[in-house]
């Protein structure tokens, strides 16, 4: 069994967001300067003040890598979830718990999940850890239906046969020859996803329900900058761009692991 | 589906808020008032009760009343989403409509550079893609705040803005199918016999990857619909979007319980639609597969 090589891009996203925080943290995203209130970009505030007037560019860094880091988490609980779940189900394929788990999984691609995710924290109480594991359970069900198609298909392949009669275990043919066989492909559906859970993030946040307030997050930063859009401009734009850059960052992560994960196969 | 949908609304907003009449009054609301709206809410009785309730207003088409205004949830609803169905209902057309030119452009003739574009932009969220494109526009034409005027332009605009997403995935599906069959033997076949491109295109390409479009398009109807109420906030029209963004704020449960059913129900009919039309288009294609 070769290897698998992960590239070193795919632990990116936690360094990049812890500096992102730090940086943020130095420059204090929580003090306010009424006096200062909306002031255009400046040496001191390079990204200008919100109607508190707290620093733009603090809370900017601090919402970017908050959001970096729980989205990097909740692709992992994703994974985990989406793999465990898919595998089984693949492997009873037809069975009463394949059949529940595809209408669950039918049921989140079908119905507006941002609104199910508002409605749940409408109930709940919002906080940050809460948010990103209902995004890691959400983003579940694309690894979920591509394992357990992959499982279903590699179940009655030619090397799960020729294993079964050496006499391999069930558990060691699942876990050590399929469930390789289909990580990767499981890692490259979540590339389509992740600009999706990235969008319940922003949604979240800006409906006010993502990580509560006076923290600052990237949704709550939009809604506050679309209130104030023929103002201040400096409101909007940055957190826009930055959630931008969060997807095309997150994705290349996924993508980079799932290349290593196929030259290794 | 909707069964499963409508039991875990009412554990959500029902059962499990420890207490939804303090919730909804704050922390410094008197206890007598909370013991009151707890019993004006119907709070005080069992569970079962409550679930017996609420599944027979379900049934006559009783959503509950509003803990805000007092105003029935069902005709609050009917009121806002007269306005949201038709731009969502105009952005799915357009969407399809878009998707269509896009690789009718790039796949009949060539003309491959929108069709990228469109690739690209399903690198983006659908939400913030929506929210972007309504922010610059405003920022553009600072006058676009509609407020629910019903002429046409206050339609369009918004469900092309709420659209582009969806056009964005459609177009990357349809594409994707058309290019992998392009060189299928029915194909060469039909060209062979000497139709015109655009005749093999709409005969023969078309045809074999609508199922994938069609499925496509059922799960995009939904980042419409949510692409819908983030523009509708953003130009201030009076309608879903606006009633979810209050209804939350002020954590009017019956409203926003409201909201998700009558959309678990709309969107399962949609999917069975889909799912029967595509078994009248492809007779091999059963969920799952």
């Amino acid at each position: 069994m070769s290897r698998v090589r992960t590239p070193l891009l795919a632990f990116a996203p936690i360094p990049v967001g812890l500096l992102l925080l730090l940086l943020g943290h130095a420059r204090d995203p929580l003090a306010l300067h009424l006096a200062q209130s909306i002031s255009s970009p400046s040496g001191a505030m390079p990204l200008g003040t919100d109607p508190l007037g707290r620093d733009v560019l603090a809370r900017l860094l601090v919402a970017s890598g908050a959001a970096l880091i729980g989205l990097y988490l909740s692709l992992g609980v994703s994974t985990i979830i989406g793999v465990t779940g898919g595998s089984l189900m693949g492997w009873t394929a037809g069975s009463w718990f394949d059949k529940l788990g595809l209408f669950v999984i039918d049921t989140v691609f079908v119905i507006p999940t941002l609104l199910v995710l508002l409605a749940l924290f409408t109930s709940l109480e919002p906080s940050t850890l809460r948010t990103y594991l209902a995004l890691g359970v959400v983003g579940a069900a694309g690894p979920a239906r591509v394992t357990r198609n992959e499982l279903a298909r590699l179940r009655q392949s030619p090397v799960a046969i020729a294993q079964r009669a050496l006499g391999f275990s069930t558990a060691r043919l699942l876990l050590v020859s399929l469930l390789p066989l289909s990580a990767s492909a499981a890692v490259r559906s979540m590339t389509t996803y992740v600009p999706e859970l990235l969008g319940y993030e922003v949604g979240l946040g800006f409906f006010g329900l993502g990580t509560p307030p006076p923290t600052p997050s990237l949704g709550r930063m939009l809604y506050d900058g679309l209130n104030q859009i023929h103002v201040a401009w400096w409101l909007w734009l940055g957190p826009a761009v930055t959630a931008i850059l969060i997807g095309v960052l997150l994705r290349s992560v996924l993508l980079a692991v799932s290349a290593g994960d196929r030259k290794a196969a | 589906m909707i069964a499963a949908v409508i039991t875990a609304t009412f554990v959500l907003f029902y059962v499990l808020p420890g207490d939804a009449a303090r919730v909804a009054l704050g922390p410094s609301a008197s206890e007598a008032a909370v013991a009151e709206l707890r019993r004006s809410m119907g709070l005080d009785a069992s569970v079962a009760t409550r679930a017996w309730r609420y599944a027979a207003g379900l049934l006559r088409g009783d959503l509950g009343h509003s803990l805000i205004s007092g105003r029935g949830v069902a005709a609050l609803l009917a009121e806002r989403f007269s306005v949201t169905a038709k731009v969502a209902a105009l952005g799915s057309v357009f969407s399809l409509a878009g998707s269509y030119a896009l690789v009718l452009a790039a796949h009949v003739f060539g003309w491959r550079l929108p069709a990228r574009w469109a690739q690209a932009g399903t690198l983006l969220p659908s939400f913030a893609v929506s929210l972007g494109v309504a922010l610059a526009l405003l920022v553009v034409a600072p006058g676009l705040r509609f407020g629910g005027s019903g002429a046409l332009e206050s339609v369009a605009i918004p469900a092309f803005v709420a659209s582009l997403s969806a056009t964005a995935m459609l177009t990357t599906v349809l594409l994707g199918v058309c290019d992998a069959i392009a060189s299928a033997d029915f194909v060469r076949s039909l060209r062979a016999q000497g139709f015109g491109r655009l005749a093999v295109f709409h005969g023969g390409v078309l045809r074999a990857a609508s199922p994938s479009w069609l499925t496509a398009w059922a799960n995009q109807v939904s980042i419409v619909l949510v692409g819908t109420l983030v523009v509708e906030i953003a130009f201030s029209i009076p309608g879903a979007g606006a009633l979810l963004l209050s209804a939350v704020e002020q954590r009017d449960f019956p409203v926003v319980g409201g909201i998700v059913v009558v959309n678990a129900v709309f969107f399962t009919v949609l999917w069975t639609v889909v799912t029967g039309v595509l078994r009248q288009i492809d007779p091999r294609v059963v969920s799952g597969e």
